[in-house]
């Protein structure tokens, strides 16, 4: 139920901060994935993930153009796809204006899969309900960025990101002039 | 000013513009209006609630008291509603009276019931409802209960969605399921004949018996007018304790006409989702609205496009006509039919030589449509058995797309099929694939169909 009265804001909250991507930084080493899996893992320790059944899902995809790697993320949309086709109420936005997804209410329909123009809902068939990102709620910042080791993935505001984007471009070699990771 | 919204409808569309226009407009006076007798609820879920793995508290759309927080007036139990587009005012049969500065028209749509003879007998219901529900429930409980030589045995009129999602239950319970089918396969307005048969192997394979190309043409019924059996156009008879309708949906138009408001298969609504009356708006299934892979108009009653809808109605209620609707793409389902995934999108069985169909079958373990360009990470992407993944071209542009056994990064696909952008020769072979991600639009579309933080 902790979702439920969460749409109930009197002005509407649009997500303050997102999951950026630099695709020039990705070295498509899997960190994120890995570190997401094992985040929303029950043992939430690497080795007691890969040993649990069902195997913990990831939740950020990095996905192959040619020999260059990209992740993509969930965008926590304003008029969210997802939000707006879940015939059960498990997808909304929360009160910070972020879409969660409550897996106890999904009854793993893909409605959410088939409305999603990024591809990051995907299906946990074992316990045949949706999953997606819900940017950790129980770490200061999601999991995928902190364990990114060449600053490919940032979580920031979106006017921050874009002055930092402005910033490095400027700036002659884009790692002198990119900004800091979230802490 | 404090301004008045008057929502004559209390489901998907109703209660999804009232929560946007709350937000939108804090200070308004909001009154909704609905027939039936229930705080809303996930209309998709009542299987769930028969089956008792669910109750109607469940179900709800929002509990009891966020309609006080919200401060949303509900009237429910109201019918017989007629618009006074001149003075600005909505009248109820019980002479109620409620002015409005803006209004929405969502009433929604009913079960469509062939006027077969005997069709009125007890036993005989559709689901669309709490009650209908409620009443399947009950009847199903007595035919246990009574369990003749052969068991329970029901009759489902249709093979669409809601009689495939209507049997699941039913079968769970025990109860024997006779679809009749006028058409050659399951789903037959979803998809084509190849995924149907698909559909129509796992339903026998849990005990259904199908019969196609065939149609009720009477239902029987005992002395007490309880239901006995059908009679199909073949003269065949058949017992049963129990007839589920699953003959689809039809618009609700008596308030629209009452109203004199235009009507066709649906209410008519423009690009802003108004109607001809000013400051009249329209939303979800009483809507007729364009179709945006084949430019027809179209009544395409779904969850999905109900709530869309709603939100730029209210927007629009608000600010005026400022906000778009883009239209619908006529099918677009999704659901697990006797544990397989399907989703269908668009066209999926276009006659005609201007298309293009492409149908990649695989009997190894997700290996289409599936993971893609991706690696696993170490971690399980649950790969189904066996997968299908049909994709219809018309020259370049995607325009209709079948998944079933992997469904995966569907959306990805579906935002061509919506858009109608062309995919490239490059995007192209990816899809064919089975390997398009949003990756591959951003990198190397010309421009990709969305992007960060969509507003329709």
């Amino acid at each position: 139920m902790a979702s439920t009265h969460t749409e109930a804001g009197a002005a509407r909250v649009v997500a303050p901060s997102e999951i950026y991507v630099v695709p020039a930084r990705c070295t498509g080493c899997r960190s994120c994935e890995m570190a997401c899996a094992v985040e929303h893992s029950q043992s939430k320790s690497l080795y007691g993930a890969i040993t649990e059944t069902p195997p913990p899902r990831r939740r950020i995809y990095v996905e192959a153009v040619d020999t260059v790697a990209v992740p993509v993320a969930c965008r926590h949309c304003d008029e969210a796809f997802c939000a707006n086709a879940c015939i059960t109420g498990a997808i909304r936005r929360d009160a910070r204006g972020f879409v969660m997804l409550d897996e106890s209410r999904c009854i793993g329909c893909n409605s959410c899969i088939m409305l999603c123009p990024f591809g990051v809902i995907q299906k946990d068939e074992a316990r045949h309900v949706a999953v997606k990102c819900d940017l950790c709620p129980d770490l200061p910042g999601p999991a995928c960025v902190a364990a990114c080791p060449t600053d490919a993935l940032r979580f920031e505001e979106a006017g921050d990101f874009a002055r930092a984007r402005r910033k490095a471009t400027a700036t002659v070699g884009a790692a002198a002039g990119a900004p800091a990771g979230p802490a | 000013m404090t301004r008045q919204y008057v929502i004559l409808g209390a489901s998907a569309a109703g209660i999804g513009a009232s929560a946007r226009l709350r937000e939108l407009d804090p200070e308004s006076v909001i009154t909704v209006i609905g027939e039936e007798p229930h705080y809303a609820y996930y209309r998709p879920l009542l299987p769930y609630l028969r089956d008792g793995r669910k109750t109607l508290g469940d179900i709800a759309f929002w509990p009891e008291e966020w309609y006080a927080e919200q401060r949303v007036r509900l009237i429910l139990g109201a019918r017989g509603h007629r618009i006074e587009p001149d003075r600005k005012v909505v009248e109820l049969d019980d002479g109620r009276r409620f002015d409005y500065d803006a209004l929405l028209l969502a009433v929604g749509a009913a079960s469509r019931i062939p006027d077969t003879p005997g069709i009125d007998a007890v036993g005989v219901y559709p689901l669309r409802t709490v009650t209908d529900a409620e009443a399947i429930a009950a009847r199903a409980r007595a035919a246990l209960a009574a369990g003749g030589d052969g068991g329970a045995h029901a009759v489902l009129l249709g093979s669409g969605l809601v009689s495939l999602k209507a049997a699941e239950p039913l079968m769970n319970l025990g109860i024997r399921c006779t679809f009749v089918v006028a058409s050659g396969h399951p789903l037959s307005r979803v998809v084509d004949a190849r995924v149907g048969e698909m559909v129509a192997e796992r339903l026998r394979e849990r005990g259904a018996r199908l019969l196609f190309g065939r149609e009720v043409a009477a239902v029987t019924h005992g002395v007490d007018g309880s239901v006995s059996g059908v009679t199909l156009d073949t003269g065949e008879s058949l017992d049963c304790d129990l007839v589920i309708v699953g003959k689809g949906v039809a618009p609700n138009l008596e308030v629209a006409q009452a109203s004199e408001l235009a009507c066709h298969r649906g209410v008519r609504a423009g690009t802003y989702l108004e109607t001809a009356s000013p400051d009249v708006y329209a939303a979800g299934d009483c809507v007729e609205t364009m179709d945006v892979v084949t430019g027809g108009q179209q009544v395409a009653a779904l969850w999905t496009n109900a709530v869309s809808m709603a939100h730029i109605a209210a927007h629009n209620m608000v600010h005026g006509p400022v906000r778009r609707f883009p239209g619908v793409i006529g099918t677009m389902n999704s659901g697990v039919i006797a544990g397989l995934p399907i989703v269908a999108l668009g066209l999926t069985d276009p006659v005609g030589d201007r298309y293009e169909s492409l149908v990649m079958v695989d009997r190894a373990a997700g290996s289409i449509g599936g993971d893609g360009a991706s690696g696993n990470g170490g971690v399980s992407d649950g790969a189904t058995a066996r997968a299908f993944r049909k994709l219809v071209f018309d020259g370049d542009r995607l325009v209709g797309a079948i998944f079933a056994g992997r469904v995966d990064r569907a959306g990805v696909y579906r935002s061509f099929i919506e858009t109608g952008l062309p995919l490239g020769p490059t995007l192209r072979s990816a899809a064919e694939e089975g390997r398009l991600t949003y990756a591959d639009v951003q990198m190397r579309g010309q421009k990709p169909p969305y992007s960060n933080f969509v507003a329709a």
